[in-house]
């Protein structure tokens, strides 16, 4: 048995080629700073928080009485690729599927109803996402662990504190429901994305959605494993705190007010990055779960054109959206005078994490 | 103007991504890897192009190559010797296992 990358196997994509990677990081430049010049000066976009609770209990119940017929094989696929991944792109398609289908969250039908502690805000979550990444990227032996603790955790959150528990603390939920925000089918993803609560913890889950996706490209380089004697759980936990540290930096007393504006880079880079895992594992990953081994993916979907094109539009597609909504959010956090000057720290720090991301892809 | 600008932009990109010369083939590439002493490096490798490496080991370990399934075994003072030929695109890792990276196979 051997240890693979993700738990599902060594895929890594052709590097972006330069030239690619400079004309993207060009592009974010220039259209940024036009951005800045030729956008609106008025804020346009109303906070409009999209129709509220919905859930399926009877395919929650059903993913429930499914999960102990999933063939042992098949959950490194089924976790890190169609969930993880699959998650992400289907929230961003059509909105916060996890609140919908989660199959614990029945658990919050037999709540205590005990209020849910507001300063805890989304920390819960930003360590359940972390200690996730950490079994994705550094120890994915340690899956069957997690998923039983992830259980135990908010099965019992669920029971103290019903569904505000979901909503705030799970992980999953909070991540599928920020990049649900996305959704160009549920209204304007612009109002979606300012109506985004600021809570505590909000700038740590970005991080670590950022951070962690971009350790992942450091970590499968040549060069970082030239610096062997660092563990990967370092290199993890230090791409987190940089994201956090830079983007804090970046926007001061402002940073929970604006954070909702890096969730088009998240979802620009998770669809970057993960594309080619979710078309090719993907496919493996249902023939295991339909208990079929030793079947070759149809790799037709990820040539290294297609890869190529798809990193390069999804990486500037998010850089796009991130600056239209921090500009239209930061016209009415400052004072008329400062509109110019302040947005520019956070212009130039998107600008910095999209080359970053463009260049990643490249990296060796 | 700022759509004509952007546009062109666009279609600068995408021209560019679409002209990259195919690197021709060669002979083979040869490659000695130390599990001792791991310092890799990413390698460009033809498609097509065939692959020879030798890898030694102070104790004895599995040396894969990931993507064409290659395998041998390497011990003290008997290198592993795998040879293929790269006849699919992408990147590949060559690993001993459990984990220590020999080097990186570009194949385009």
């Amino acid at each position: 048995m051997t240890v693979l990358a993700h738990g599902v196997g060594g895929r890594h994509d052709l590097p972006l080629p330069l030239d690619l990677v400079l004309q993207g990081a060009a592009v974010a430049l220039l259209a940024s700073f036009l951005a800045l010049g030729l956008l609106w000066t008025k804020p346009r976009f109303v906070a409009a928080e999209r129709e509220g609770h919905r859930e399926w209990w009877p395919v929650q119940v059903l993913l429930l009485v499914a999960l102990p017929f999933v063939p042992g094989g098949a959950w490194p696929h089924l976790v890190f690729v169609l969930f993880w991944v699959g998650l992400a792109v289907v929230s961003m398609l059509f909105g916060p599927v996890w609140r919908v289908v989660n199959p614990l969250r029945p658990a919050a039908r037999f709540s205590l109803g005990k209020e849910y502690p507001a300063r805890l805000g989304y920390w819960p979550a930003a360590a359940g996402l972390l200690a996730f990444t950490w079994v994705e990227l550094v120890e994915p032996g340690a899956l069957f662990w997690f998923l039983g603790g992830y259980a135990l955790v908010n099965v019992a959150g669920g029971v103290v504190f019903g569904r505000a528990w979901f909503e705030h603390a799970d992980g999953f939920e909070v991540y599928s429901t920020l990049l649900g925000r996305l959704s160009p089918l549920r209204g304007n993803p612009f109002r979606a994305l300012v109506a985004t609560p600021v809570r505590p913890g909000l700038v740590a889950v970005v991080a670590v959605c950022l951070g962690s996706t971009a350790f992942d490209s450091i970590g499968s380089t040549p060069t970082w494993a030239r610096l062997s004697p660092v563990p990967d759980w370092v290199g993890l936990v230090a791409t987190v705190a940089l994201v956090a540290g830079s983007y804090l930096l970046a926007c001061r007393a402002f940073g929970g007010e604006l954070a909702h504006s890096l969730i088009p880079i998240i979802a620009g880079y998770v669809v970057a990055h993960y594309y080619s895992l979710l078309v090719v594992e993907g496919q493996r990953g249902v023939a295991l779960l339909s208990g079929v081994d030793g079947f070759t993916p149809n790799d037709l979907a990820a040539t290294p054109p297609v890869v190529a094109a798809v990193q390069l539009g999804a990486v500037l597609a998010g850089h796009l959206l991130a600056v239209v909504s921090a500009h239209d959010r930061t016209l009415r956090l400052l004072p008329r005078q400062e509109q110019l000057t302040g947005q520019m720290p956070l212009l130039v720090l998107m600008v910095g994490y999209t080359s970053g991301g463009l260049a990643l892809l490249f990296a060796g | 103007m700022i759509r004509v600008l952007l546009f062109a932009l666009v279609v600068v990109v995408v021209v560019a991504g679409c002209t990259a010369a195919p690197a021709p083939t060669n002979g083979p590439l040869v490659l000695d890897l130390s599990v001792d002493e791991p310092s890799p490096q990413r390698e460009e490798v033809a498609k097509g192009q065939s692959v020879e490496l030798t890898v030694t080991s102070s104790k004895p370990v599995d040396v894969h190559v990931h993507g064409f399934d290659v395998l041998a075994k390497a011990e003290e003072g008997k290198p592993a010797v795998l040879k293929f030929v790269a006849d699919q695109t992408g990147t590949f890792d060559v690993e001993a296992h459990p984990d220590t990276l020999l080097t990186q196979l570009v194949v385009r």
